[in-house]
């Protein structure tokens, strides 16, 4: 008792040593917190970065790092030769272009109708409805377009037949496959994406509209001249993030919504890789190093895409995404 | 007169373009909201009427065996069990171990430029899903839920939203905390996470959300059979049709029942919780990706 009040005291007089030797104890206490997750990042981002070394072996798990046999870069010359990867390579390229083209101007367009509605009722059970599919992961979603495009008993092909066509098998057609990906794609996400248009339009100055309602613009040119413009550097933004991002893919939606019937069109890099080495087609000696050659091979590809946005980002006055 | 004129020819367009603008509202609203309720309608639909392939919105001679068969699936209950342990102490490691780290980060500490930097670059570039599982492997955490949560410990984007709701916290504060006797600890666990509750529930309910959803990392990493998760368990469900044993269904109740009933209803099971607290959780969300696109 007699100590800690002699402690406050000397601190409230002896307030610039007091400070001095204070803050270095308080900042031993956030060092100490900062381990941990300096710990994870070394652990389980940095460590198994290590792991690419078997990009350059003919990696056996039972051998590991030290005892595979080394095979320089034998790795990538066989990707240039594969088959397999350079379909995969254009399959991921294909549905970004697909999902980017129809995929992009949807949550604008959304957002764009979104704020005319007058009735915040109205609009806020609109918005709770779009945002649902984002809820849900593609294991669940992909289940119910694929049960709803069901030749036999999914209700697509009830309304064809009841319009007396033949029923389609859409998953198990190369051509319909991609159209039902790009539009699965574009239902899930087009709410959530709307999202930061939306907020880009609601932060447009309010007294502009007044003022361009006064000077007779019509509404359908307030949204040509005023609003469209105002949301163009998020949409810039989102177009470059786009270009760093096209050769890489969710593995989660193409994994649950392909199948065996439609792999030329479907099989992408991260589910080539899978497939290969801890998947259904993985066989008795999975070729670990090699695929992780094409693992390396993408992730290369990517960073220097993300790297060449950035660029063309700052070149055009916006903020870098880096 | 002219003016009242174009008023109210004005006023007239202005009723039209509300009335078109609400329709395609509504269509894409619908649109969102058709497959979920229809494969509800299936859930609870006879299998003889989900084989004619009638069922559209409303259930047809509504039943309940396509759940009673899902729910006496051991392995399906079993994979369900496992989802909830995975989601309620993933949510709380990672929360708890994001927020830790963000409150240093968000002081101007030396050497914190080296740690931000560190952080960032694992955003560039990562190891890949082979080297990543053969670390994992090599650490023997496969088939244990550590595999999926150690490595989602620290997402970056939630440490950089945490960070900058931390930095956004008024400096007298702290420095009114310090005068009062308050040690650097004392003031993070009593004055600065009860004024971070929103933030921290918005990582929360990403984590939430994140981990209930989890595939690719369970399908990995969680092979066997006792530690499978629900989203991997639905998605062989869905290939493969095996529902479950329909032994504990009665005759009558075998008329109703049907492999694509039973689907759906796994469905619904599966997606049931985040439909239910997502109306809750979205202005959260919301707000989250605003702070995190400024950075």
């Amino acid at each position: 008792m007699d100590k800690s009040m002699k402690k406050k005291k000397s601190k409230v007089i002896d307030l610039p040593l007091a400070k001095k030797r204070g803050i270095k104890r308080t900042e031993l206490y956030l060092y100490l917190m900062l381990i941990p997750g300096i710990i994870f990042f070394i652990l389980f981002r940095y460590v198994p970065m290590y792991g690419i070394v078997m990009a350059f072996q003919d990696f056996q798990i039972g051998l590991g790092f030290a005892d595979s046999p080394w095979v320089g870069l034998d790795n990538f010359a066989r990707i240039m030769q594969d088959p397999y990867f350079w379909n995969a390579m254009k399959n991921t390229m294909i549905l970004n272009l697909l999902v980017f083209f129809f995929g992009m101007p949807v949550p604008i367009l959304f957002a764009l109708l979104l704020n005319e509605v007058a009735g915040p009722k109205f609009k806020k059970a609109i918005q709770t409805i779009v945002y649902l599919p984002h809820f849900v992961n593609w294991v669940v979603y992909a289940g119910i377009v694929i049960m709803m495009l069901s030749p036999s008993t999914g209700i697509v092909n009830f309304i064809i037949k009841t319009f007396g066509g033949d029923p389609v098998a859409f998953m198990e057609n190369s051509k319909w496959w991609r159209v039902v990906y790009v539009g699965a794609d574009v239902l899930k996400g087009f709410g959530w994406a709307s999202i930061i248009y939306y907020a880009a339009i609601v932060s447009v100055d309010q007294e502009m509209y007044e003022a361009a309602k006064i000077d007779g613009a019509s509404r359908a040119q307030r949204m040509r001249y005023l609003t469209l413009p105002s949301i163009a550097p998020t949409i810039n933004i989102m177009l470059i993030l786009q270009i760093g991002k096209i050769v890489t893919i969710g593995f989660d939606q193409v994994w649950t919504m392909s199948n065996n019937m439609v792999l030329d069109v479907s099989e992408v890099i991260s589910t080539y890789i899978y497939r290969r080495t801890l998947g259904p087609q993985a066989g008795l000696f999975p070729q670990f190093g090699y695929m992780a050659a094409v693992g390396l091979f993408q992730s290369l590809l990517a960073l220097v895409l993300v790297l060449i946005s950035d660029r063309i980002s700052k070149k055009i006055g916006q903020k870098g995404i880096i | 007169m002219q003016t009242e004129l174009t008023l109210k020819r004005n006023k007239k367009k202005f009723v039209w373009f509300n009335l078109f603008n609400n329709i395609i509202l509504i269509i894409m609203a619908f649109l969102c909201l058709y497959p979920f309720l229809y494969i509800l309608a299936l859930s609870f639909s006879s299998g003889i009427a989900i084989s004619r392939g009638s069922v559209s919105i409303i259930p047809i001679d509504a039943t309940f065996v396509n759940f009673k068969v899902i729910l006496s699936n051991p392995m399906f209950i079993r994979s369900l069990v496992n989802s909830v342990i995975l989601t309620v102490v993933g949510v709380v490691w990672t929360t708890s171990m994001t927020v830790i780290m963000a409150y240093p980060m968000s002081k101007q500490l030396k050497g914190g430029k080296v740690v931000s930097t560190m952080v960032l670059l694992t955003m560039l570039f990562s190891a890949g899903m082979i080297p990543n599982y053969i670390w994992i492997n090599t650490l023997k955490l496969t088939n244990t839920f550590f595999a999926i949560w150690l490595p989602s410990t620290v997402n970056v984007f939630n440490l950089l939203l945490v960070r900058a709701f931390f930095r956004e916290m008024p400096k007298e504060l702290e420095d009114a905390a310090r005068i009062d006797g308050c040690t650097g600890f004392q003031m993070f666990l009593k004055i600065v996470l009860p004024l971070s509750m929103p933030v921290i529930i918005t990582i929360a309910l990403f984590a939430l959300v994140g981990y209930w959803n989890e595939f690719g990392g369970s399908l990995i990493y969680l092979r066997s059979a006792d530690v499978m998760t629900l989203p991997v368990r639905l998605n062989a469900l869905i290939n493969d049709g095996m529902v479950g044993g329909v032994g504990i269904l009665s005759p009558e109740e075998m008329v109703f029942f049907s492999k694509e009933g039973a689907k759906a209803a796994a469905i619904i099971i599966s997606a049931l919780p985040m439909v239910l607290i997502y109306p809750f959780v979205q202005k959260y969300f919301a707000k989250g990706i605003m702070i995190g696109s400024i950075k």
